[in-house]
């Protein structure tokens, strides 16, 4: 635990001292090779002034620094960031009210630098390059040694989450701002070889496709979340060269040959409006379900916005808002061991909305 | 594209038909609806003795103050809190006494400006250069024959400069100009004309352009950066023809046309690290109105009638990739018809009685999937009494409200009635002799008064956000002042000090909830408790060899606290925006060359949401500004007066609205000519 402070510390430190990158570079976050830590990702508000903050969880004790981004760096982190990725010795975060992506050290979590491009939602990575859905409707292919976008992609409207299986990078096309058209020009999955930026294949989903996931035999699930009305949300599969409704959900995640699925669904057009809040879990080799009752018994988010799993030991980690009806003060993030029994709860950010591992 | 409505053109004309028509009428003198200008910082006498806070700045009053804008005339009003998005473009809304801009009623000369659709008047259309006083009333006012649409919890009365101008002579006018820092410019003309012995007819014009390009400094944890507000340009000009008369019969009657076009470029919130640039509204309306009242058998009877026809259309493009086709395009067209008639009699010593009734019909037409055609009926009724005698004066009032609600292609909202009540007492607790035939005085009020708002068609159809079983929101509102008028006898100087304290309830409060990450709701969640303090203090000092100081200090104090859940975080905090003090002071030195003003706006921190998250605290800021001004005069009415100003002098940056920096240090140069 003190070695992790020390550390914690140590950057906080130096971001308040006038020496420059050069002259000292930063002490690593974590001295080990093995990452113990994780970043969580706070979108902030806005509309309300809140900037986007990243947080430090460390895997080990739970021990978090917040706003450790602005610590470390001297400035704010931005607007509304989305999603993050490490790759090499380095962590890209896409800011999507920002317009940019930053580059910073993962040792450190100093910043190497900020790529310009527009609307940055979903980051993945393949074949030595990193590729960020841009919501004007392409992805882009960002050079990690030059930290400049190289190629861009049209790929469909308000492309969202990237995923990328070997060489193959996936993005879902939702034509969300097209509610009023039922988002009629999204329903599809769009994949892209990561090496030739070549459209390879597009497959045709559900309405308002959102999340991606990948198990072990290449399978792609992505959850199609309908239009928060009388179409509910679906998780779809793609096996091969075809797409089919796999399960109700909003959300998923994989960890190895098990699929997570949240279901979180209002259904407006009843009166009242009826809300469902499920967690299951499917067996990826074989299609069934093997827990319908994740999380049952155990304290959870009434208004939960992402689910994200420890790669490394399969722990459950959701964030949540402060509440269901306050999206400006700092929300949580609820941890939960694989079969689902809670852990602990930890503040964080305001609408914190990833955690990258 | 329909410029404008077929109906409204035939209004006009109507209007201008009854120019001659009317003129033909008129026999008995003019008279003057607003106190002549005075140099003075006093109160008016009319609002000191009023049931319920009254204040009232003309425009010289507002010179002398050193205001140059509609913004700062509104920081000058005790109670008012202003919503200000920064710049001559951004929208700027004000609240009374915490009760939120929706409860506000906003009347120009007279009737009701509705916004149907978002339910608040964005100030920023108004042009102090066509305005010659405002008025704001909390609770009733003291005229019992007003429009029952006007009885709002607060209303603020813009009075546009025809009505008051008197003269002799047959043609006078003036002609203005300003131009200020950040390239704006605003050019104006009135031109007023009898027509006949007791008609005036009036027209005027205006027109304003402005870059709104100013700079400001953006701090960014220990990162600063200069920065300079983009994308901020705003063209507007307007046209109104006015008419006024009296008939043979001493009645009173009013037309007004109106016609305005805005176009500005939005420039939106600071972003960190980029600029987006994107958004432009561009907005039309026009008007027409025609008033009456009269009052006959030695003033025991009196009538009250008014019509019009509003229509506004508003454009809003955000142009981005983002949206299907590169642009997100909202277009919205309102139409509102509105007439209302009241009977007032006096029935005995001291004892008046009104009956008052309005209707009004509004409907909006939009490009958007939910609130496309929609509209509202409401017809409305006051019964009032007064009574003054000797020191007492006293009044009471019941409302009733009635709304049906329709939409075309789905659900229509909730139809609403209520019954509102309403009492105000004031009593002259003091009076001995003053000066010059005045008395000084210390007088007492106290009132009490119910009050809604209906939810905005926003509020009840915008996709996904709407809900059609929307109540309304109530205010309940109870204060109590008093007025000290102080004029001795010996000297010449005068002192007005008023002091009101309050008390208000907001239930069924109209709030946003989000109910999952994508999906918002409105629902009467809210309730808020406001309790303040109004202090308004007035001072003329004449010096002799004609110098004088005119000190005019209003200062407010505002302690709300949600009471919604006392689970939330936000339970007992102030809520967001609603600064807990608020002061503008204002000193003026009158001289033979000049007459010099300073003058300041002090507000308290804030916060930016209602949970207090450390991050959204706004800071306190002042802003102070200085004024000279000149008057030239060459003999027949001829004047030229001429104003400097140096804005924000100390270039103290603040915002009003988190992540809307206000403009640093700036200047204004007017000219205006009088004939």
């Amino acid at each position: 635990m003190k070695k992790f402070l020390l550390a914690l510390i140590a950057p906080l430190a130096l971001g308040f001292t006038a020496c420059t990158e050069d002259e000292n570079p930063g002490s690593p976050i974590y001295p080990d090779a093995e990452p113990r830590i994780a970043y969580v990702l706070n979108q902030g508000s806005m509309y309300s002034g809140i900037d986007g903050t990243m947080d430090i969880l460390s895997l080990e004790d739970s021990a978090y620094q917040s706003n450790a981004f602005a610590a470390i760096n001297g400035q704010s982190l931005g607007d509304s960031p989305q999603a993050g990725i490490i790759y090499g010795s380095k962590l890209y975060v896409a800011m999507y009210g920002s317009n940019l992506v930053w580059v910073l050290d993962r040792q450190t979590l100093r910043a190497l630098g900020s790529i310009p491009t527009k609307e940055p939602e979903g980051i993945c990575a393949s074949e030595g390059s990193i590729y960020v859905s841009n919501n004007d409707g392409f992805v882009s292919r960002i050079d990690t040694t030059q930290l400049k976008v190289t190629a861009q992609m049209p790929v469909g409207p308000n492309p969202q989450h990237m995923l990328a299986v070997g060489r193959k990078v996936y993005v879902s096309i939702s034509d969300g701002y097209n509610y009023a058209n039922n988002y009629k020009d999204g329903f599809r999955v769009v994949e892209l070889d990561g090496l030739l930026f070549e459209k390879m294949a597009e497959y045709q989903v559900g309405m308002n496709p959102g999340p991606l996931a990948a198990d072990a035999m290449g399978q792609i699930y992505v959850a199609c979340r309908g239009n928060y009305g009388d179409v509910a949300p679906k998780v779809w599969r793609i096996q091969g060269e075809q797409a089919s409704e796999f399960c109700d959900g909003s959300d998923v995640e994989v960890c190895g040959d098990l699929l997570y699925v949240v279901n979180n669904y209002t259904n407006w057009s009843v009166t009242p409006a009826e809300t469902i809040l499920t967690y299951k879990v499917y067996n990826t080799t074989t299609s069934q379900c093997i827990n319908s009752a994740l999380l049952e018994g155990q304290p959870q988010p009434e208004a939960p916005i992402f689910l994200d799993i420890n790669p490394q030991n399969g722990d459950l980690y959701i964030g949540s808002n402060a509440s269901a009806s306050d999206y400006t003060s700092p929300g949580f993030l609820w941890h939960y061991n694989a079969e689902g029994q809670f852990i602990g709860k930890q503040q964080t950010g305001v609408a914190p909305c990833a955690v990258i591992f | 594209m329909e410029v404008i409505p077929r109906c409204f053109m035939r209004l006009f004309f109507l209007l201008a038909t009854l120019v001659p028509i009317l003129s033909v009428w008129a026999e008995e003198p003019l008279h003057d609806t607003l106190p002549a200008a005075v140099v003075s910082s006093r109160p008016y006498q009319s609002d000191l003795a009023t049931r319920s806070p009254q204040q009232t700045l003309t425009v010289d009053r507002l010179a002398e103050m050193g205001v140059v804008d509609m913004p700062g005339a509104l920081r000058r009003m005790a109670g008012v809190n202003l919503r200000d998005y920064g710049g001559a473009g951004g929208l700027k809304t004000v609240s009374v006494r915490g009760l939120g801009a929706a409860h506000t009623i906003v009347t120009y000369d007279g009737l009701a400006v509705g916004d149907a659709r978002q339910g608040q008047t964005d100030l920023s259309r108004f042009s102090l250069d066509n305005i010659s006083a405002l008025r704001l009333v909390v609770g009733d006012g003291a005229d019992l024959l007003t429009p029952v649409r006007n009885l709002g919890a607060s209303t603020l009365d813009l009075q546009p400069t025809a009505e008051t101008t008197n003269s002799a002579r047959p043609l006078w006018g003036q002609v203005a100009l300003g131009q200020g820092a950040f390239s704006t410019w605003a050019p104006s003309c009135r031109l007023t004309a009898r027509a006949g012995e007791r008609s005036l007819v009036g027209v005027a014009g205006h027109y304003y352009y402005g870059k709104n390009d100013y700079p400001y400094t953006w701090k960014n944890i220990q990162l600063t950066t200069h920065e300079r507000r983009e994308h901020s340009r705003m063209q507007a000009g307007g046209a109104e023809a006015s008419l006024l008369t009296y008939d043979r019969g001493g009645g009173r009657w009013s037309a007004l046309a109106m016609y305005g076009d805005d176009d500005r470029q939005l420039p939106g919130q600071v972003i960190l690290y980029t600029k987006k640039g994107s958004e432009l509204l561009h907005e039309r309306r026009a008007l027409a109105q025609l008033q009456h009242r009269r009052s006959w058998k030695e003033g025991r009877w009196s009538l009250m009638a008014a019509a019009k026809y509003a229509w506004n259309e508003s454009q809003y493009d955000d142009v981005d990739n983002q949206y299907p086709g590169g642009r997100l395009s909202q277009h919205y067209r309102q139409q509102e018809w509105y007439a209302t008639a009241g009977l007032s009699r006096r029935i005995a010593q001291g004892w008046t009685v009104a009956y008052t009734t309005d209707w009004f019909h509004q409907r909006l037409r939009s490009n958007l999937q939910t609130d496309s055609h929609v509209g509202r009926h409401t017809w409305l009724q006051s019964f009032a009494a007064s009574y003054v005698r000797g020191p007492l004066t006293a009044s009471a009032r019941l409302t009733g409200y009635l709304d049906w609600n329709d939409n075309e292609r789905a659900a229509a909202a909730r139809n609403a009635h209520r019954l509102t009540p309403s009492i105000g007492i004031g009593y002259t607790l003091l009076r001995w002799a003053g000066r010059d035939g005045e008395a000084s005085t210390l007088r007492a009020r106290a009132h009490y008064k119910e009050s809604f708002r209906a939810p905005t068609f926003t509020e009840c159809y915008y996709y996904h956000l709407g809900e059609q079983d929307l109540r309304p929101e109530r205010a309940h509102q109870m204060g109590a002042g008093l007025s000290l008028e102080l004029l001795p006898t010996r000297g010449a100087w005068a002192l007005t000090l008023t002091a009101d304290g309050y008390f208000n309830l907001v239930r069924d409060r109209i709030s946003a909830i989000p109910y999952n990450l994508y999906v918002w709701r409105t629902e009467n969640v809210g309730r808020t408790h406001i309790g303040g303090l109004d202090i308004v203090a007035a001072l003329d000092a004449p010096l002799g060899c004609r110098h004088a100081l005119h000190l005019h200090t209003n200062y407010s104090l505002q302690c709300a606290s949600d009471r919604t859940d006392p689970a939330a975080r936000s339970y007992g905090k102030q809520p967001a925006y609603m600064p807990r003090h608020t002061l503008a002071a204002s000193l003026a030195w009158d001289n033979p060359w000049l007459t010099l003003t300073a003058a300041v706006n002090a507000v308290s921190n804030r916060w930016s949401t209602n949970e207090h998250t450390a991050t959204t605290c706004l800071p306190a800021y002042h802003e102070w500004n200085f004024g000279a001004s000149r008057t030239l005069s060459f003999g027949n009415g001829l004047q030229l007066v001429l104003r400097a100003d140096l804005l924000n002098a100390f270039n103290h940056q603040y915002e009003v609205i988190r992540r809307y920096p206000m403009p640093g240090r700036g200047y204004r140069l007017t000219a205006k000519f009088l004939f």
